[in-house]
């Protein structure tokens, strides 16, 4: 039977109140045979038995759990007490619900922007790689995170250790139309490891590898999103090695990326990742791979087995001059290449990916969540001075529940488990 | 209230004894509390005078320790009246909680009237 028999102790209350009485009945039958008379007889047995309320309430006891007893007990009236007065009610639910509900909302939104981590394999494992404290520097500035030139990143790519995976990428916009009205899908300039390193899968064709991004490729296959891939070619498999025009220019569809990875920047998802290499084609001329002060790239790596940030951080600096010296601008004043040379790369924990919505809203929400946990606070503190005040006024009422049997303990949890009366 | 297994007599001895009486009345076949009290009575000659009403929270003790199972049946004189039987379980814990009693008794008598004094 177990502890089910406190949901059941009802029933069984009213099946030994039977046995009880058919006890009685019995005896008092024997008794009549022995010749007494039946006013009598029934008195005799009842005095046989005891008193039949005292053994119910024997078994019942048994079969209770005390505190859930008492808790059930409280619960049933502080709803009452509640319905009684359905002005305070309204008060305390509206109160407490408002301040829940603000700060789940606010928390939520700070859970996607800061808590949680990418939808890649160990995001805990991936770092950003850029130059530490870096205030000023000169030069060209495209995308949302230009912290790389492209020879910086090279140099990086070659020199660097400590990582299993190291990538780079940037932001830009392509055209998808085919001369007219420009449509501009969300793109991502990426290296050839990008997929690799953050261990996504494909969710169709295959994803790029560093064969796709080898320089001088003229029209490399690119790989898009799930999201894309449902949004604009409307989930059809054929889509892949089909063309994509970007700018104008054909690309291949190689595949798809897996469903729910939306690029490494929380806030903002991409459509279409173009490997590196195929910038010159898109750009033309005007090609940013070999200029040193056009800053269009963000770097992020895994970090190795046995390696931390500290000691992957330390090689990055004892090269760092190194790959500085050689990729110092030429059009770059005296001044600007001492700034530049000064420059040290550094590795920094990014397994809840980057954000420019971090960047600007991070701290406001977390202003707005300890606002948010204050007015709840108040809310909570209003209505304990209502309760309290209201107290007093019970006193009445707990010298009765006193006098009839109540234990100090349960006095001061009654009113704890609902609110006073008006 | 005592758990499965062999906890000391001590200070429960009465409750204890209650429950092996019994058991050992159900295993003369199945009966109701009024029978049970009656038989346990009138076997002990008259000397264990219970009090009926605290049969009735040892037989619920012993149900729900699966010793013992209930069934509602018709009694003798055509009353409804509950039935209690001995299950398997309850039957080992009889023979158990007799060789207990045993011991009991033989340990007490031991101290009451050492070898010694036989003689």
């Amino acid at each position: 039977m177990s502890w089910t028999r406190f949901f059941r102790r009802r029933r069984w209350d009213e099946e030994r109140a039977r046995e009880l009485q058919s006890y009685l009945e019995m005896e008092t039958d024997e008794n009549v045979a022995r010749g007494l008379p039946p006013d009598e007889a029934r008195q005799a047995a009842r005095r046989k038995l005891g008193e039949p309320l005292r053994i119910r309430e024997e078994i019942y006891l048994m079969n209770t759990v005390g505190v859930l007893d008492a808790l059930g007990q409280d619960l049933r009236y502080g709803a009452r007490v509640l319905r009684l007065n359905p002005g305070f009610a309204a008060v305390a639910v509206l109160s407490l619900a408002l301040g829940v509900g603000a700060n789940s909302a606010i928390f939520q939104l700070l859970d996607a922007v800061r808590i949680r981590t990418l939808p890649v394999k160990d995001p805990s494992e991936l770092v950003e790689v850029r130059i530490a404290d870096r205030k000023s520097a000169t030069g060209r500035f495209t995308g949302r995170f230009p912290q790389l030139t492209n020879p910086l990143w090279e140099g990086i790519r070659d020199k660097a250790e400590g990582f299993s995976g190291l990538t780079a990428w940037g932001t830009s916009r392509f055209d998808l139309s085919d001369g007219g009205e420009a449509r501009y899908a969300e793109g991502l300039w990426v290296s050839g490891a990008f997929f690799e390193t953050l261990g996504v899968r494909p969710a169709a064709g295959r994803l790029l590898t560093p064969e796709d991004d080898v320089r001088g490729c003229a029209s490399p296959g690119v790989v898009i999103s799930h999201a894309f891939w449902q949004r604009e070619l409307g989930g059809d498999p054929s889509a892949v090695g089909r063309d994509l025009r970007l700018d104008g220019h054909p690309f291949p569809i190689l595949g798809v990326a897996g469903a729910g990875f939306f690029g490494v920047e929380v806030g903002r998802s991409f459509d279409v990742a173009v490997p590196l290499c195929a910038e010159p084609t898109i750009d033309g001329a005007n090609a940013a791979l070999d200029k040193s002060d056009w800053w269009f790239l963000a770097a992020i790596g895994r970090i190795k087995p046995g390696w931390t940030v500290a000691r992957a951080t330390a090689q990055l600096a004892q090269i760092s001059p190194g790959i500085l010296q050689a990729t110092v601008s030429p059009r770059y004043s005296v001044g600007d290449a001492k700034h530049y040379l000064a420059f040290s790369l550094a590795a920094f924990p990014a397994g809840t990916g980057v954000s420019s919505l971090r960047r600007n809203y991070e701290k406001p929400l977390w202003i707005l969540l300890a606002m948010t946990a204050l007015v709840l606070l108040i809310a909570c503190a209003n209505l304990a001075n209502l309760m309290l005040a209201r107290a007093s006024a019970r006193e009445r009422e707990i010298a009765v529940r006193l006098a009839i049997g109540a234990s100090r303990g349960r006095i001061v949890r009654s009113p704890a488990g609902s609110a006073p009366p008006w | 209230m005592p758990k499965k297994g062999n906890p000391p007599l001590q200070g429960e001895l009465l409750q204890g004894t209650l429950d092996l009486l019994i058991l050992k009345t159900l295993a003369l076949g199945p009966a109701h509390g009024h029978t049970v009290a009656h038989v346990i009575e009138r076997r002990s000659d008259d000397v264990l005078q219970i009090e009926h009403g605290s049969l009735y929270p040892a037989l619920h003790r012993l149900e729900d320790r699966g010793w013992i199972a209930s069934f509602w049946g018709t009694s003798e004189n055509n009353r409804r009246a509950r039935y209690y039987r001995l299950t398997p379980s309850g039957r080992k814990k009889l023979v158990e909680q007799t060789s207990r009693w045993d011991d009991l008794v033989r340990a007490i008598d031991r101290v009451l009237r050492p070898a010694s004094e036989e003689k």
